[in-house]
């Protein structure tokens, strides 16, 4: 499945597109390029290469700034790139594939701009391209990175420098290639200790927020550089990308099938996002907490090994067992019912503590003598708790189990849909206009000030949305805390 | 810019002087007058032609003009003597040296002849020169009015130079220019008009010419591996001259 290249499927879309303003070469990112680098470190961008000449074409990396180089082979939707004089990999015509830069600043001048320029023939520069957006314009600082946690929290070039995909895996059908067990910057290890988690679940955000700015949309993928063009897959499919429209109002593309955030410009337009194949990009809710944890903490020891991406499983649910934490057998001692070893951490109490090793609140963390679980079900399958009161006690990270239909918005006994706590507040912490719309709560997903945030990937893709009451607090089956891992 | 290697070896420029010369020569004879003109006007070049190019194995571009045509001021002279052929007719017959402002190309490339890739503009100018034997036969009436046809013919040097790229996009890449290039090549033209006579000595005339210019085309890029380039196997031209005639005896 090396070099896999994917046929654009035209005829699904729109035919006028064509005379659309494009290049034949279209360069798009996937990954977008740093802005500045430490000297002693590598950077990591990705781009996606479609040849649309009309012709089948060897094509070549011209003019590569000092310091950059490619990455041969690092997952099943990459060129198939070999190096001689030029890296260069072929590509037919009405096919694409991403390319993945490593950025060796110690190797770089004080700046690595342009590019990457895909040409026919790198000496010969005739009806060559340049990316669309976001071309390398990276700025090398001349001291190393600075040992300083807080100035590493949201920086995960270490990370991407590595696979996102597991290639040592096989591609599961229509899924794709499972995510890479990453490794942690040993530098950053000490970060890890000494402050109760709180570093670590800044990073947990920042890596969510990393992702957000990528603009995914939601697919039923593991990994986000798995580029899979599936029409025919429903939601209850393998592969299933949404094809649902733009649902912002005041959008010049209401409507429409496309990103509800892109810009209209460059390469965030309807005909990259469905032409392009933008959109055959994403993870589904769980397979994104799951990537997450793994891409922020991935190789601690706050992490066992990556928590599976079923949602069900994540939640602690396990087959045939589709009650929730407030339900489980022995109200509030319960014998670990839901507590499965691809679960996610440990189910969080309403005081805002993890349940101890046992599986149980405390007496005093507990809503009330039967309810010990954060969670808006009782203990009789009632949604009558009262989540809005007690949101101060949730952390950043915490990963939030909802009940309820995607669709509708009946609820559930199965867990449904898995959201990550952001901690964040709407027009405080995160600009109003960053918050995506979404169709469950039509009226009620508009951001207000102070609105609580969290990060899912639902609808159009990973985005900041609303806590609302409509959906999400109010089938709110569980929370499960990763970070710390015990109670404090 | 002018390649006057060029203007030497051309077989037709000698062919016209040496018409030119024998014409004077023959101004001896006694009913032979000799003539000059002054020529000034609009050359209008049909440029709407669309062009291919292979530039590398298998890359193919189009050159699409926006114009069909560009126009531009003209001038020239001719150098001749007239004779009366029979009751009311005439003829002059000599040398004529013609030259047009640069005449302006510009348009689209289609990258690989396809028009949704079409984010690159070029433009390139055409200097046109010609050197013609002509002869114009004309009739009189009311002893003043001269209605005539023209026909020359000759060697046009046509320098095809300045190309330029430009792009607005970011995505786009323009390609190193296509190189000058002096082209000669045969060239004729048809026209008709009238003249007037002023004095006994002067004439003042308007004309209509249709010209082929001949051969047109830029010189290779160097980034290209093939010797085609953007080119005019024909280019023609409409004039619409003024003419001050004069008798030089």
């Amino acid at each position: 499945m090396k070099g896999l290249r994917l046929s654009l499927l035209t005829f699904y879309f729109c035919a006028s597109s064509v005379y659309a303003a494009i290049p034949p070469f279209m360069i798009t990112p996937r990954i977008n390029p740093p802005t500045q680098l430490y000297h002693n470190e590598i950077g990591t961008a990705v781009y996606q290469v479609a040849n649309r000449s009309g012709q089948n074409f060897n094509l070549q990396l011209a003019d590569l700034p000092a310091g950059v180089s490619i990455v041969t082979n690092p997952g099943p939707s990459y060129c198939n790139i070999t190096q001689g004089k030029y890296y260069q990999f072929s590509l037919a015509n009405n096919s694409m594939c991403l390319i993945k830069l490593r950025i060796n600043a110690a190797q770089a001048g004080s700046v690595v701009q342009g590019g990457p320029k895909i040409c026919i023939d790198a000496d010969h520069q005739i009806n060559c391209n340049l990316p669309m957006q976001a071309p390398l314009n990276v700025r090398i600082l001349s001291s190393n990175l600075p040992a300083l946690c807080s100035a590493n929290i949201s920086n995960f070039n270490y990370t991407l420098a590595q696979n996102l995909d597991k290639t040592s895996e096989p591609i599961v059908p229509n899924w794709g290639i499972p995510k890479n067990d990453f490794t942690f910057s040993s530098s950053m290890t000490s970060c890890l200790s000494g402050d109760n988690g709180e570093w670590a679940r800044q990073r947990l955000v920042a890596a969510a927020n990393f992702w957000v700015q990528q603009k995914l949309n939601y697919c039923h993928h593991y990994v986000p550089d798995w580029l899979h063009v599936n029409p025919a897959a429903t939601e209850a499919d393998a592969g299933y990308c949404s094809p649902n429209p733009d649902l912002m109002p005041g959008s010049s593309y209401y409507g429409q099938r496309v990103r509800w955030n892109y810009n209209g410009s460059g390469s965030e337009t309807a005909y990259n996002w469905q032409t392009n194949n933008y959109m055959w990009y994403g993870m589904d809710c769980s397979n994104f907490t799951s990537f997450i944890y793994n891409f922020a903490l991935g190789g601690t020891d706050l992490l066992s090994g990556p928590f599976t991406g079923d949602v069900e499983w994540q939640a602690g649910q396990k087959e045939n067992t589709e009650t929730s934490p407030n339900q489980q057998t022995g109200g509030p001692d319960p014998k670990g019912e839901l507590d499965n070893d691809a679960a996610a951490g440990r189910l969080v109490c309403w005081n805002g503590d993890t349940s101890d090793s046992n599986n149980e609140c405390a007496a005093d963390q507990r809503y009330d003598t039967l309810n010990p679980y954060f969670s808006a079900i009782d203990n009789n399958g009632h949604r009558t708790l009262d989540v809005a009161s007690n949101l101060e006690n949730l952390q950043p990270g915490d990963l939030l189990y909802i009940a309820a239909d995607l669709k509708s918005g009946a609820v559930k006994d199965s867990v449904t849909h898995v959201v990550i706590w952001t901690g964040k507040k709407a027009g405080i912490d995160v600009p109003l206009s960053q918050v995506a719309p979404e169709q469950i709560c039509p009226t009620e997903w508009q951001p207000q000030v102070g609105d609580w945030l969290i990060i899912d990937s639902h609808y159009q893709g990973a985005d900041y949305r609303v806590f609302t009451p409509c959906f999400y607090m109010n089938n709110l089956w569980g929370v499960r805390r990763v970070i710390p891992w015990t109670r404090s | 810019m002018f390649n006057k290697e060029v203007v030497i070896k051309s077989r037709s420029f000698h062919l016209v002087s040496a018409f030119a010369l024998l014409i004077l020569a023959s101004t001896s004879q006694a009913d032979l007058r000799p003539v000059a003109s002054l020529s000034l006007g609009l050359d209008q070049a049909y440029i709407g032609l669309k062009q291919n190019a292979i530039l590398l194995s298998d890359v193919e571009n189009t050159y699409m003009p926006g114009a069909n045509f560009s126009t531009r001021m003209l001038s020239g002279g001719f150098l001749g003597v007239e004779t009366t052929l029979a009751k009311n007719w005439g003829l002059q017959l000599g040398a004529a040296y013609y030259q047009s402002q640069p005449f302006a190309i510009s348009g689209q490339v289609y990258q690989f002849m396809n028009p949704a890739y079409n984010s690159i503009n070029y433009q390139y100018q055409i200097f046109s020169r010609r050197f013609l034997a002509e002869s114009k036969l004309f009739y009189t009436f009311y002893q003043r009015y001269h209605p005539y046809l023209v026909a020359g013919l000759g060697e046009a040097f046509n320098y095809a130079y300045a190309y330029q790229e430009t792009t607005s996009d970011v995505y786009s890449q323009t390609m190193a220019p296509f190189a000058g290039h002096m082209q000669h090549s045969f060239t004729y033209a048809l026209g008709t008009g009238m003249d007037i006579d002023l004095t006994q000595r002067f004439k003042v005339g308007a004309g209509y010419r249709y010209v082929n210019l001949g051969k047109a085309s830029l010189g290779t890029s160097p980034w290209q591996t093939t010797s085609q380039t953007p080119s005019f196997g024909h280019l023609y031209a409409n004039e619409f001259l003024l003419q001050f005639t004069s008798y030089l005896n």
